[in-house]
């Protein structure tokens, strides 16, 4: 076909509609995998008595998600507009930090260490990456609506947003609150999903 | 070569022509694809024609045609059109390549390769000649920084490294070497 009569066809072809936002497809991802938390592990018994504490935990991997989300749709564009991104980091690390700090200075060490002895431990890093996988498929599906400027990059952070997405709807699970088990537990998982996602997805986006 | 104003008009163009066909506006849509087909096949000429593969330029062309015409959501507007324009063809010439088993880690690894076409090569011989030219007339070594650094594609630490001078004097070199290689181009238009 010539470049000329291809102009015609397209202008004469309607506009694809836009795909789905990665925000709503990362809230959906979210409440399935909260509704799959309600019904398969199970709420946390005393989710309706450590109000203080669930909130917290909620904050620190919701900012993670909430990032990780900032990210995606940086990713999916072929310039990315990294305004703000450092600011969000940072504040994202001094979240963690402070959390951390607080926590090193208020709580002995042997408790905060009992708590990767406890069957919590594993439970997170299954789910967690159970959950990355999932959503990563989807994201991954989504991706290729878009023109991502860096396929790797995109990989990466579909990872990153579906593993922090899928550690926000298991924590309504995991009754362990303190910031180094969430740093350590949910960020291991989260880590290998990005990489792994990071590996796989230039052989699964094209546009 | 179009000049700064020149650029910024025809971003300002192609911008309304992208709001227009956001719109829905058919006869704005053709427009702006018929004003950046010949755009974009220059642009992809310039980058194939790096790893020898002219002759791929109008499959490419046509690939980024359906590409803007799938991709447009992903413009933002607050951004320049032309610069968008200028990812996604460098993304599918890449993809081209890749396509075709060409080894492009990086375009700027690829350097110059022999075009396929010969009156390309005429083409390229002649620019080639003027560019060192120009560039011989510029007191070293600014000529063989510039010349490593736009053509060769080196880094500037790389290029700090190989003459043991600071990343500041490297920029500083390329910018006054590329003010006088301008003014010279300018005087010599001029007589």
């Amino acid at each position: 076909m010539k470049t000329d009569d291809l102009i015609t066809l397209l202008s004469q072809s309607p506009q694809p509609r836009k795909p789905l936002s990665f925000s709503l497809v990362l809230l959906a991802c979210l409440a399935m995998m909260t509704a799959f938390t309600v019904f398969v592990p199970g709420l946390r018994p005393d989710l309706t008595i450590a109000h203080m504490a669930v909130v917290h935990k909620t904050i620190l991997l919701g900012a993670a998600a909430g990032m990780a989300g900032f990210l995606l749709k940086n990713a999916a564009k072929p310039i990315p507009n990294d305004h703000g991104v450092k600011l969000y980091l940072w504040l994202l690390v001094a979240l963690y930090l402070g959390s951390i700090f607080f926590e090193l200075i208020t709580t002995p060490l042997s408790r905060i260490a009992g708590f990767f002895y406890t069957v919590n431990f594993p439970e997170c890093l299954f789910f967690v990456t159970l959950y990355g996988a999932l959503g990563s498929w989807i994201l991954l599906w989504l991706m290729r609506f878009y023109a991502p400027h860096d396929l790797k990059k995109a990989g990466m952070t579909i990872g990153f947003a579906a593993a922090t997405t899928g550690a926000v709807g298991y924590s309504l699970h995991c009754t362990i609150d303190s910031p180094v088990f969430i740093t350590i537990a949910y960020g291991l998982p989260v880590f290998l999903v990005s990489v792994i996602m990071r590996k796989l997805a230039d052989k699964f986006i094209r546009w | 070569m179009l000049s700064e104003r020149e650029s910024d008009e025809l971003d300002q163009l192609l911008k309304r022509l992208v709001t227009e066909t956001r719109h829905g506006q058919a006869a704005s849509y053709k427009k702006l694809l018929e004003t950046l087909a010949p755009m974009v096949r220059r642009s992809a000429a310039s980058l194939l024609v790096r790893c020898g593969q002219t002759a791929m330029t109008e499959d490419v062309t046509q690939e980024v045609l359906i590409a803007i015409h799938l991709k447009l959501h992903t413009y933002d507007a607050g951004l320049s059109f032309i610069a968008w324009l200028r990812a996604v063809t460098r993304h599918k010439v890449i993809d081209a390549l890749r396509r075709n088993k060409m080894p492009v880690s990086s375009m700027e690894e690829a350097g110059f390769a022999e075009p396929a076409d010969p009156e390309d090569f005429e083409q390229i011989q002649s620019v080639r000649h003027d560019l060192q030219k120009l560039l011989s007339q510029l007191k070293p070594p600014a000529g063989e920084i510039i010349h490593a650094l736009k053509v060769e594609g080196v880094t500037v630490q790389e290029l700090a490294t190989r003459y043991k001078m600071t990343e500041s004097n490297i920029k500083i070199i390329v910018h006054r070497g590329l003010q006088k290689l301008s003014a010279m181009i300018a005087y010599s238009k001029a007589t």
